[in-house]
């Protein structure tokens, strides 16, 4: 079961590729982490699977199907594919503005919902799901932002989840968080599926290992553009990768 | 003395200027002085550099510059700045002893002479001008006639359109247009002010009940109607530009725009538009003119325009600086004599003889710091 | 103890006795300002109390002096103007700093700039001499006959009144609320940004949930002092206001602001009570504006949101301990409450349609901005070309009717005016800076503010106060009086430029002279001020055109129309007949010229510094 398909996906940004001919399958209710070392085109592939890349004058050439839908086909608004497909960034970035509440369904009331019932459900269902409804519960209208930092990645991760997207991307989420909060999220993250397929930069390979159940390792080619040499089941590719280039970075990194 | 040769009317003599300010403290020494004597040309071998600066009347303006810049080209080493901001201001300004000589319509009030930190000041009619009921009515190019009660009605507020058959009954104007009537009055005190509201106090009884004065002021009294605009050109330019406005302006500035004016019934019942002609009979109807009895404010006559006045402009009797002195008086000498002649292309009458005289004998008395007359 | 460690012993310490004096200076100058407006107001004070300010009668003629009526003139024009200015400014700032296509961005905040520094004279002859007939005929009538807003609109249609001021104000601060909107608006970081959209959010739901409740201090900052501003304009509002102090009931009717009573009554006023009170009705705009003026400098200095604690550096964020909660107990599946996704959906058509009126409503803003621009610039064009020759340049003024004649005493007096000004301004300005740039703790604190207060102090206020030290005592009028003036409006604005110029050159910059075992002086002179020196130079000359277009405080301490040229556009403009008012045009026209030129000089300077850096 396919839930993102990208076939032959490069992305550039003015005369300058940064990722090339990535053709790559992410299966339901699975998490997929995106490996390998800086300036490969992760992010790159992730922000073109929910068309994040526009706002910054990106290309994007080849085609991403969410099921069998072509994203960036005609007539396909990229506020509507965000709101299938999720985002959480490196940095906790709740809206400073608001409440906890108001934080975690402002994907909701960005949809136009605005019953105040089905919204305090939806707040209470995703923050349950994000492991934060007890920390919160009782102060869910004090601004977001006095909340501890894994606290306000998990509030993010909750935003997300309340819009009850198809595929969650996590793009290096617990790169600004300490150990414990880390541990936290992760461990949040592969109780996400199998409701919704995720999708995870990581830097860590040990992550990676912990929370994954795919992998894709990107690497700089000669050009120094960024290229997907391999993906599959996270077992069979660390245990005995098809790529000599993957051994060699797993085995600078993990050997 | 100003140190500094900003504000200098004719730029091209700034240099000259900058050379007098070091050297007119060599004011004429010796010799037998032409220039002490008032009624003959400055000599211009002998005369000193100055600068006189001077503030006051708007509606003189026109006349002012002219002469000004006549006696500047005749007489290059005296350079005069005016500044016409209004009457009032200029006579606050010789009070304050910020200018050397100050024009105003209205003549100080002896309360005023008192505040001033000087001494004693000089009165000096220096030309005869009227004041134009203009207005803008697309159309209608004349034969509007007014009196006290229907201007004084359009000035309260009580007239509002065109149309209104009270305008119509006086003026004998039938096709008037139901347009709105903007009534402009002056936003700053003005000597054209105190003319209208002495008039409209002594023609229309309803008038003083209205603004609670039984004199004239120069502050317009009732400024919650219509429209206030600062000085006549204020108040010309928006007559110009806006159709239905009423307001009143120096004739001088009437003329240069090219207004239509209203024609005034005056004392003898008469309706007189505003002309050289009809400016210049009121100003024979003065007798006994001095600085406390100087209205001609609806005199009589069948030729008589019932709004003019006499301009007067004001200097301290005593002159610190007798170079300087010397150059205002003569000066002033020359904008009541030869000066004269310029006045009526621009819209004001000559001075008449007796006045004229008056405004001799009045420069006579200027004296030096001492106390001795500075002019023989 | 080794004899080169003991101190040389020091000569005398010039630098900082010259930048102690600079500060003093302008310590004093402030305190001059406030004791001078307060000592000469104290006679209606006494007269007529605290009554002055809600007694509504203004009658020289009869001593009854009150500012009430003037207080409320003010405060609904310049309110009616905050209603124009801040939604089509708001909306010109998102535009550039979130909506706009990159190409025009640029284009369109260097006309915002240049709608900066047109002169308050020369908005406010175009106003009179080309917006109030076209008012009074077209727009006035048609707001008049409106449903709905026959009440507002109420009377008689003059052309000048409270709408043609409030537009005007309107014009004049626009550029202030969309300057400072969109530097509240680009420091959002764009994280936040991000996580709106992540969320499926449209552009314009991007800005309204992300972007501008963060911003929302800096916004109501550039606000406030875009109040500030509004309140303080005089001369142009004087021009098209009308000049009747009354309670307003239509806005098409004529007012009077604290301002326009000002530039009408302070000439004239009697000595005395009579100027006492004009002094008073600068008192009173004096305090509201510094108290606006204070409030906007608070709100923008306040970077966050209110409750947000300050941005610390804290790269890894740790869980605080109280607040570890049991990680496994929520349930792990999603019980659907509702199809959020199917409800995106559905909005979605109206959404876009929504962010796409919102996108055109703020390219609408930009264009009702732009558009007074493009026709004040045409019509002094036009109406002003015809009249420039080099005999109108180089030529003394003639009396109407002799042909010939120019503007050159106009130039040559307002050159030295402005020169004057600089001379007295720039040397203070630059040391005032330099002590800030090295100072921190109270009395730099004190010294910034107050040069943040004064830049807001009404230019007005400055004129009286010119005239009451130096015109008044010394019994003329005199270019030193007005460049005196001009140097204290020109101070603060040098000052804050100056500071931010030096704050701009790297701090281990001066911590690397002073290794090399230079004195403080040295270092300041010979290292960060060359440093910074395009910079510098860039404040100083902004600084310099804006004292170009000031008109309010020459008007009480320049002897003649003749002797600047702000003033002879204020004394020729209103004539009534042609040749005076193309004179007007034409000066507007040079004077543009000028305060352009000194504009562009300024960021020609600072695109040379940006590109050798690069």
């Amino acid at each position: 079961m396919t839930a993102v398909t990208l076939d032959d996906v490069s992305v550039t940004f003015g005369a300058h590729h940064a990722v090339r001919h990535v053709t790559l399958r992410l299966q339901r209710s699975r998490v997929t982490a995106l490996i390998g070392p800086s300036g490969c085109g992760k992010t790159t592939v992730l922000r073109a699977i929910n068309r994040m890349h526009e706002q910054s004058g990106a290309i994007v050439t080849g085609t991403v199907r969410l099921g069998d839908v072509d994203i960036y086909g005609p007539g396909i608004a990229a506020e509507h594919v965000r709101s299938r497909i999720g985002m959480v960034f490196q940095r906790p970035n709740p809206f400073p503005s608001m409440s906890i509440f108001d934080n975690t369904v402002a994907g909701l009331r960005l949809a136009g919902i605005r019953n105040k019932r089905l919204l305090r459900e939806a707040a209470e269902q995703a923050l349950h799901h994000a492991a934060l409804w007890d920390v919160v519960k009782d102060r869910l209208d004090q601004p977001a932002i006095r909340l501890s930092g894994g606290q306000q990645q998990r509030l993010c991760i909750a935003r997300a989840l309340a819009v009850q997207p198809e595929v969650l991307l996590m793009d290096e989420p617990c790169s600004a968080l300490d150990p414990i909060a880390t541990a936290k999220v992760e461990d949040l993250i592969s109780r996400l599926v199998p409701d919704v397929t995720v999708v995870l930069v990581t830097h860590n390979m040990f992550q990676a290992t912990r929370v994954s159940h795919d992998v894709a390792v990107f690497l700089l080619d000669e050009d120094r553009v960024g290229e997907l040499v391999e993906a599959g089941p996270i077992e069979k590719v660390f245990s005995s990768p098809a790529d000599p280039r993957t051994r060699d970075y797993l085995s600078g990194h993990i050997g | 003395m100003r140190r500094t040769a900003s504000g200098v009317l004719m730029a091209v003599l700034a240099g000259a200027t900058l050379a007098g300010c070091s050297s007119q403290a060599k004011a004429p020494t010796a010799a037998p002085q032409v220039t002490d004597r008032l009624g003959v040309a400055y000599d211009t071998a002998t005369a000193s550099v100055a600068t006189l600066n001077g503030a006051g009347a708007n509606s003189i303006d026109p006349f002012f510059e002219k002469v000004f810049y006549d006696y500047h080209s005749a007489n290059s080493k005296t350079t005069v700045n005016y500044s016409p901001a209004g009457s009032s201001v200029g006579a606050k300004d010789i009070e304050q002893g910020t200018v050397d000589f100050a024009d105003s319509e209205i003549p100080l009030a002896s309360t005023d002479l008192a505040a001033a930190t000087g001494g004693a000041i000089l009165q000096i009619p220096v030309d005869l001008g009227g004041v134009a009921i203009s207005y803008n009515l697309p159309g209608v190019s004349g034969g509007l006639k007014l009196d006290g009660p229907i201007l004084a009605a359009i000035f309260d507020g009580a007239i509002t359109k065109w149309n209104d058959p009270r305008i119509a009954a006086v003026s004998g104007a039938t096709s008037l247009p139901d347009i709105p009537v903007v009534p402009v009055h002056r936003a700053d005190s003005s000597g054209p002010g105190w003319d209208l509201d002495s008039y409209l106090l002594k023609t229309a009884p309803a008038w003083g009940a209205k603004t609670g004065a039984s004199n004239p002021s120069k502050t317009w009294p009732l400024t919650n109607v219509g429209l206030g605009e600062q000085l006549n050109t204020g108040v010309a330019n928006y007559v110009h530009q806006t159709a239905g406005a009423i307001g009143y302006v120096e004739y001088g500035y009437a003329l240069q725009a090219g207004f239509t004016n209203s024609a005034l019934k005056n004392q003898s019942g008469a309706f007189v538009s505003p002309s050289l002609a009809s400016i210049a009979a009121a100003g024979t109807q003065a007798s006994g003119l001095s600085a406390t009895n100087f209205s001609i404010i609806d005199e009589p006559g069948a030729g008589t325009y019932p709004l003019a006045n006499f301009s007067w402009t004001l200097v301290y009797q005593k002159q610190a600086d007798r170079a300087k002195g010397l150059a205002l008086g003569k000066l002033i000498d020359y904008v009541t004599t030869t000066g004269q002649r310029q006045a009526g292309p621009l819209g004001y009458a000559p001075l008449p003889a007796a006045v004229a005289s008056l405004a001799a004998s009045t420069l006579q008395q200027l004296q030096t710091a001492t106390g001795a007359p500075l002019f023989q | 103890m080794t004899g080169w460690l003991v101190r040389p012993r020091r000569p005398v310490r010039a630098y900082s006795v010259l930048c102690w004096t600079a500060v003093g200076l302008f310590a004093a100058v402030l305190a001059a300002v406030a004791v001078t407006i307060g000592a000469e107001s104290a006679r209606a004070w006494a007269h007529a109390g605290l009554g002055f300010l809600w007694s509504g009668t203004w009658n020289p003629a009869r001593d009854h002096y009150g500012g009430g009526l003037l207080v409320v003139g003010t405060v609904v024009t310049t309110g009616c103007a905050m209603l124009l200015a801040v939604p089509i400014g708001l909306g010109i700032a998102v535009y550039l700093a979130e909506l706009s296509p990159r190409w025009l961005s640029a284009p369109v905040s260097a006309a915002i700039d240049l709608l900066a520094a047109v002169p308050s004279i020369v908005v406010g002859l175009w106003a009179l001499l080309v917006v109030s007939p076209f008012f009074a005929r077209d727009v006035e009538p048609t707001l008049a006959r409106t449903p709905g807003l026959r009440s507002v609109f109420a009377g008689p249609a003059y052309g000048p009144g409270i709408l043609l001021a409030a537009v005007v104000l309107t014009i004049m601060v626009l550029p202030t609320v969309v300057a400072l909107s969109r530097n509240a608006l680009q420091a959002v970081s764009g994280a936040e940004r991000e996580a709106a959209r992540a969320l499926g959010a449209t552009p314009w739901q991007v800005v309204r949930t992300a972007v501008l409740p963060a911003a929302r201090p800096g916004i109501a900052g550039a606000v406030t002092l875009a109040v500030g501003r509004a309140l303080g304009e005089s001369i142009a509002v004087a021009m098209v206001i009308g000049n009747r102090p009354g309670l307003p009931r239509s806005l098409l009717q004529p007012g009077a602001t604290l301002g326009s009573a000002i530039v009408n009554q302070f000439g004239e006023a009697s000595p005395g009570l009579g100027e006492s009170s004009v002094v008073a009705l600068a008192a009173v705009l004096l305090a509201l504006t510094v108290a606006v003026n204070a409030a906007g400098i608070g709100l923008l200095g306040r970077g966050g949101p209110p409750g947000r604690p300050a941005p610390g550096p804290p790269r890894r964020l740790a869980e605080s301990p109280g607040a570890v909660g049991p990680a496994g107990a929520g349930p792990t599946g999603l019980v659907l409450l509702a199809d959020p996704i199917d409800a995106a959906t559905r909005s979605l058509p109206r959404r876009r349609w929504a962010s796409r009126v919102m996108y055109n409503l703020c390219a609408a803003c930009v264009i009702a901005g732009a558009a007074p621009l493009v026709a004040l610039l045409y019509y002094t064009i036009a109406r002003g070309h015809g009249a420039l020759s080099l005999g109108f340049l180089t030529q003394a003024p003639r009396p109407a009717g002799i042909p010939g004649g120019g503007i050159a005493t106009a130039i040559s007096g307002s050159a030295k005016i402005v020169g004057l000004g600089l001379v007295m301004a720039v040397p203070v300005g630059l040391l005032s800076a330099l002590f800030l740039y090295d100072r921190r703790g109270k009395a730099a604190g004190t010294i910034r503010f107050g040069a943040d207060v004064l830049t807001g102090v009404p230019s007005i206020v400055l004129g009286i106060f010119a005239y009451g030290v130096l015109v008044r005592p010394f019994h003329h009028s005199s270019t030193v009086a007005a460049g005196f003036a001009l140097a204290v409006l020109m101070v603060p604005i040098m000052i804050g430029g100056n500071e931010e110029a030096l704050r701009a050159v790297p701090e281990d910059l001066f911590e690397a002279g002073l290794a090399l075992g230079a004195r403080r002086a040295r270092v300041a002179g010979r290292i960060v001020v060359r440093e910074a020196l395009a910079r510098l130079v860039t404040a100083n000359l902004l600084a310099a055109s804006r004292g170009v277009g000031e008109t309010a405080p020459l008007l009480f301490t320049v002897a003649a129309p003749s002797a600047a040229l702000t003033l002879l556009i204020f004394d020729r403009g209103p004539q009534a007949f042609a040749s005076a008012q193309q004179t007007a045009w034409a000066c507007a026209l040079v004077l543009l010229a000028a305060v352009l030129a000194l504009g562009a000089t300024a960021r020609a300077v600072a695109w040379r510094l940006t590109r050798h850096q690069r």
